[in-house]
């Protein structure tokens, strides 16, 4: 069978015709028919078994030949009882065997590595490559550790290759992804043990290198590496995904979220009261509010790090620690490990077309503002929310008063006019402030993300001026084409400011929920992050994420359709999906999910299956027919040589004959231990002496020698006697049983 | 149940099974997962064929005569035979070495046994320490089929060998001494009253003329004299003071003791028995027992029983005799010797002496 796979990976086409079935089904013909044969050499020894063995093969040929699903079945039996056959009556067939399987084995590494002959999904092939490893085992066994004298027995083999049969056998190397994941959670747990001693210790001693995370993003541009120390942890009753219908395959699918948590910032009233205003202004309704926000509460724990900010989610309104509520955005105490706020926000879809086309039309056309009480019940009506009891009049007052376009977040200092004119090139085709923006942060997601910065270009700069902006924006722009989450933003506040768009850093986190549920989830140093916020006139400041590796709003979009018709936002993504960015950035590769084919399995025929059913049920028939026959005529040829047999051959085969009929009498298991007296107790009492006499003959004639009188006729007549009694006895027994 | 590794060999297989691993990391496919896979089944495969053969291998064996002597050599046989649904492949024993002598089956047999197969091995046996104990096989090793490792595993019925000690001399040396140092008359243990006994004979010189009856020589006209009837004048006590071990703890250590003490004590009892003086033995068999040896045939009764019926039934027996022991020893008579035999004795004691 090796050798016709062999041949067929090889000389590809040759069995095409016939393909893997037809191996396959050669395979378990020829295992049938070795089990056949074992189990008829129980009854007949030689060489008859191999002969009756392949009998059945006659019958399912005739049986399978027109099956039109498997033409190959017919073909398949004859080569295989071939194949039986030969092996069964080869001389030496057994040294063919072990020497063969090695050769075997060599060709089909060879196939393997040079043809790529072998699949672990073709299960013909997998339970040849089974049958050969089998084989090389019991081979090597036999020659090595044997030394050739008797090997092991086969059936151990055979059960290694019953239980492989069942594994499953991929093409690909093994994953060890979950042993990673595994020795990552082993060492995050001791990262949390010397996480725990350093931060401790940590005001003991000043650390040299800069390490990611939420501290260390004052002073920074230099090189850095990324840690796995907790920093936060978030707990929320909400899901951590988001479920929504895919346009184009209908199906549901899940989301991660994301959230950004923000530092310094406490509620931003200024922001919530601005952003009201655009939706009153645009007359947006509750349902429509909910397609792109909604209220969320999140628990905040300090884990590893020490601050004064207050870092809570974007869209804060309501703060409260230890049951006390707060709104500012620094404490005047350093905060430490144990540390809890809760935060009560407004989570925004910054992704969604609706909300893009509300800021689009807000930041282009005049609004009209709400008055606080206004205000306050619209808020109450979309969020049941009361904006009276998070901003006071006054402060409400004062906000409408002074909150307008902030001068300092337009501030270019130290930015070339080499980037000015970049930036006009980027945004000069379009006609609005949101579109601009979202054109700069397309443009920059091109850039590589890398933490690792060369010496020279290290500068630490603080990203709090101007000025330490445009030098990171200038470097990572037009030097290095590299960075990170400080380059990146840093150049997207100074393009947007070069555009006309006040914009700002933001500094915090952006943390992406896993996919599962958890008690709480550990927002690690790694998630340390800062993105850029532009500010749109009547919207406020959006913020948007430059950063390659971070996903955009849009990619974390919820993807919530509205029932009924809203104005349909244009597509942002069609007006930046072209190509014009590419004069400035070469060699840009391009992902392109490739579906992959879709897999169809041929429905098998019912009436096709009933009919294997059914030459299965007559393969059964004609092979129970077979032990009747073997049985018949092996009691046929004792039957003729106890006739023609001397007395003594007669005496011996009664005595056997007698043993045979008591062990099974005999309901306790017995060993025998070579002592006829032994079936003697066991035997019916009446039936005792009868059977001395008997056995007292049996061994005068095996231990009497020459001397010892020969057996009578007498002898024989009542071994017979013995015979038909305890035949007659078992079968009365048997149908009391019954 | 203990296992062994073959050091080298378990070595090479995990060298291989690490191998393996790299290439099944490295290249996908039958040929990597199906090799590795076999290889990683060579372990549990090989536990499970073990377990399955032994749990349907039995073994018998017997010696063919009931009671053993200690020295001679008679027919050990073992049958076995494997009524599982797997073939037995190369077993081996570990035997009884310490205390016995199977001249044709050793530890390096290696027996195989087919489906349903029964095997017999007959060897002649000779055990080396008189009492009852195991003998023959103890263990059957079963190894995997690279002899990465054997499992030894007890075989569930051994045979029991009651082993009778020989009969020798050697207490006499130690009753002698004590004869001839005490003067205790244990030798003389033939100090005798005669009395005049019922039944006659005929005179011969040197009979007492004392002893002729002359009414029975008138009547049968030949002079007929009485024979005397001997009448003890003392008595003599043996007592053994066995050992008082569990019988898993009876080591070899164990076994030699028992082997001297029974050797000693049958010496005695035949030294008093030999020349008909009666010898009053107490000696545990289950709970304290008396008997008394003072003929060819009582000793044999004694004989019979010596082998495997030394042994205390509790702990209070041990008490009892210790008891009793104590009791004669204070009520010391000339007329009476307690000789008090122990297996086990402090150092500086003798194993024989007279309380």
């Amino acid at each position: 069978m090796v050798v016709l796979h062999a041949y067929r990976a090889w000389n590809e086409g040759a069995l095409e015709a016939f393909g893997d079935g037809f191996v396959l089904s050669a395979l378990l013909f020829a295992v049938f028919f070795c089990v056949l044969e074992q189990l008829f050499s129980f009854f007949v020894k030689g060489i008859v078994p191999v002969f009756v063995s392949v009998l059945p093969a006659f019958l399912i040929y005739f049986l399978v030949d027109d099956i039109e699903t498997m033409p190959y079945l017919g073909a398949s039996v004859i080569v295989a009882a071939v194949f039986r056959l030969v092996f069964g009556l080869l001389p030496f067939s057994g040294q063919i065997v072990i020497y063969g399987s090695f050769i075997l084995a060599a060709a089909a590494v060879y196939l393997n590595f040079g043809v790529h002959a072998f699949s672990g999904e073709n299960r013909a092939e997998l339970y040849t490559f089974v049958a050969l490893v089998i084989l090389i085992l019991s081979s090597f066994q036999h020659l090595f550790i044997e030394k050739r004298k008797g090997a092991f027995p086969f059936s151990y083999f055979a059960i290694i290759g019953l239980l492989i049969a069942f594994i499953p056998v991929k093409d690909e190397p093994i994953d060890w992804t979950p042993v990673i994941e595994a020795g990552e959670r082993i060492a995050r747990g001791a990262g949390d043990i010397y996480d725990s001693a350093s931060y401790y210790f940590s005001g003991l001693f000043e650390g040299g290198s800069l390490a990611t995370g939420y501290s260390s993003l004052g002073n920074v541009g230099g090189k850095a590496y990324g840690t796995e120390k907790t920093e936060l942890i978030l707990t929320t009753v909400e899901k951590p995904y988001v479920i929504y219908q895919d346009k184009e395959t209908d199906e549901y699918m899940k989301r991660r979220r994301g959230v950004y948590l923000v530092g310094g910032r406490g509620v931003d009233k200024e922001n919530l009261v601005m952003f009201l205003q655009m939706l009153y202004s645009q007359d947006v309704t509750r349902d429509t509010a909910m397609l792109f926000s909604h209220r969320s509460e999140v628990e905040i724990e300090y884990a590893y790090l020490r601050t004064r900010d207050e870092i809570v989610p974007l869209g804060s309104y309501k703060l409260s620690t230890m049951g006390k509520e707060f709104d500012s955005g620094t404490s005047t105490l350093i905060h430490k490990k144990g540390y809890r706020v809760k935060a009560s926000f407004l989570d925004m879809d910054f992704g969604s077309p609706y909300l893009a086309e509300l800021i689009r039309q807000a930041s282009t056309e005049s609004a009209t503002y709400a008055a606080y009480d206004e205000l306050g019940d619209y808020m109450k009506e979309v969020y049941s929310v009361d904006l009276r009891n998070i901003v006071s009049e006054a402060e409400f007052e004062q906000i409408m008063k002074e909150y307008s376009e902030p001068e300092e977040a337009l501030d270019t200092t130290g930015c070339s006019d080499e980037m000015k004119e970049l930036a006009g090139r980027i945004t000069g085709s379009f006609d609005n402030d949101y579109d601009k923006a979202r054109a700069i942060e397309e443009f920059l997601r091109q850039y590589t993300y890398s933490l690792d910065i060369a010496e020279e270009d290290a500068q630490n700069v603080d990203m709090n001026t101007a000025s330490g902006m445009s030098k990171l924006a200038e470097l990572f722009l037009f030097k290095t084409g590299k960075g990170y989450c400080i380059h990146y933003t840093s150049a997207m506040v100074m393009l947007l400011r070069l555009s006309g768009i006040p914009a700002r850093p933001a500094l915090g986190f952006c943390y992406l929920y896993p996919f599962e549920e958890e008690e709480a989830y550990r927002v690690s140093g790694s998630s340390a992050h800062t993105w850029p916020e532009a500010y749109f006139e009547n919207v406020g400041w959006v913020p948007f994420e430059p950063t390659a590796t971070y996903p955009t709003a849009q990619s974390l979009s919820w993807n919530k359709v509205a029932k009924e018709a809203v104005p349909e936002a244009e597509g942002i993504g069609e007006a930046v999906s072209g190509d014009w960015y590419k004069e400035y950035i070469d060699d840009v590769a391009f992902f392109d999910p490739s579906e992959p084919g879709e897999v169809t399995e041929e429905e098998t025929d019912a009436g096709e299956a009933w009919r294997i059913v059914k030459i299965a049920v007559i393969v059964v028939l004609c092979v129970a027919a077979l032990f009747g026959l073997l049985l018949l005529g092996a009691a046929i040829v004792r039957n003729l040589r106890y006739r023609h047999g001397s007395p003594e051959q007669k005496l011996r085969m009664d005595v056997e004959q007698i043993k045979k009929l008591i062990r099974r009498h005999s309901r306790e298991d017995f060993l025998d231990r070579g002592f006829l007296s032994d079936y003697v107790k066991r035997a019916p009492e009446s039936l005792r002496p009868e059977l001395e006499y008997v056995f007292g003959a049996f061994y005068r004639l095996e231990y009497g020698g020459q001397g010892a009188n020969s057996v009578t006729s007498e002898e024989i007549a009542k071994a017979r006697e013995i015979q038909d009694i305890l035949g007659s006895r078992n079968k009365k027994h048997e149908s009391e049983i019954r | 149940m203990r296992v062994y590794f073959d050091k080298k060999r378990l070595f090479s297989y995990i060298v291989i099974l690490i191998l393996s691993i790299v290439f099944a990391s490295f290249y996908g496919g039958p040929v990597s997962f199906v090799w590795l896979y076999a290889v990683l089944l060579l372990f549990p495969v090989s536990i499970l064929y073990i377990f399955l053969g032994n749990r349907f291998l039995s073994l018998y064996q017997e010696i063919e005569v009931h009671k053993v002597s200690k020295g001679e050599v008679h027919n050990f046989r073992v049958m076995m035979e494997n009524s599982g649904f797997l073939p037995i492949h190369k077993l081996t024993f570990g035997l009884y070495t310490d205390r016995c002598d199977i001249l044709r089956i050793s530890d390096r047999d290696e027996i195989s046994l087919d489906i349903h197969e029964k095997k017999e091995l007959n060897s002649p046996i000779s055990c080396r320490y008189a009492g009852a104990y195991y003998v023959g096989v103890r263990y059957v090793f079963f190894s995997d089929p690279f002899r990465i490792f054997k499992v030894r595993l007890e075989v569930p019925y051994s045979f029991r060998a009651v082993v009778s000690p020989r009969i020798t001399d050697i207490a006499e040396k130690s009753l002698d001494i004590e004869n001839i140092v005490n003067s205790t008359g244990l030798k003389s243990a033939m100090l005798y009253e005669e009395t005049p006994g019922s039944d006659f004979k005929a005179y011969s010189p040197g009979d007492s003329i004392s002893a002729i009856n002359w009414k029975v020589s008138a009547r049968l006209d030949e002079l007929m004299v009485r024979v005397p009837d001997r009448m003890e004048k003392r008595t003599v006590t043996l007592i053994l003071q066995a050992a008082n071990r569990p019988e898993r703890e009876q080591d070899l250590e164990f076994l030699k003791k028992r082997d001297y003490f029974l050797e000693f004590v049958v010496s005695a009892a035949w030294h008093f028995g030999e020349q008909a003086v009666p010898v009053r033995l107490v000696y545990p068999a289950g709970e304290i027992r008396e008997s008394i040896v003072d003929s060819y045939d009582t000793f044999l009764e004694f004989y019979n029983i010596v082998a495997d019926g030394i042994f205390y039934r509790s702990d209070e027996e041990v008490q009892a005799l210790e008891k009793r022991i104590e009791v004669w020893r204070k009520a010391h008579s000339d007329e009476n010797t307690f000789i008090l035999i122990r297996e086990d004795r402090e150092q500086g004691d003798d194993y024989c002496c007279i309380i």
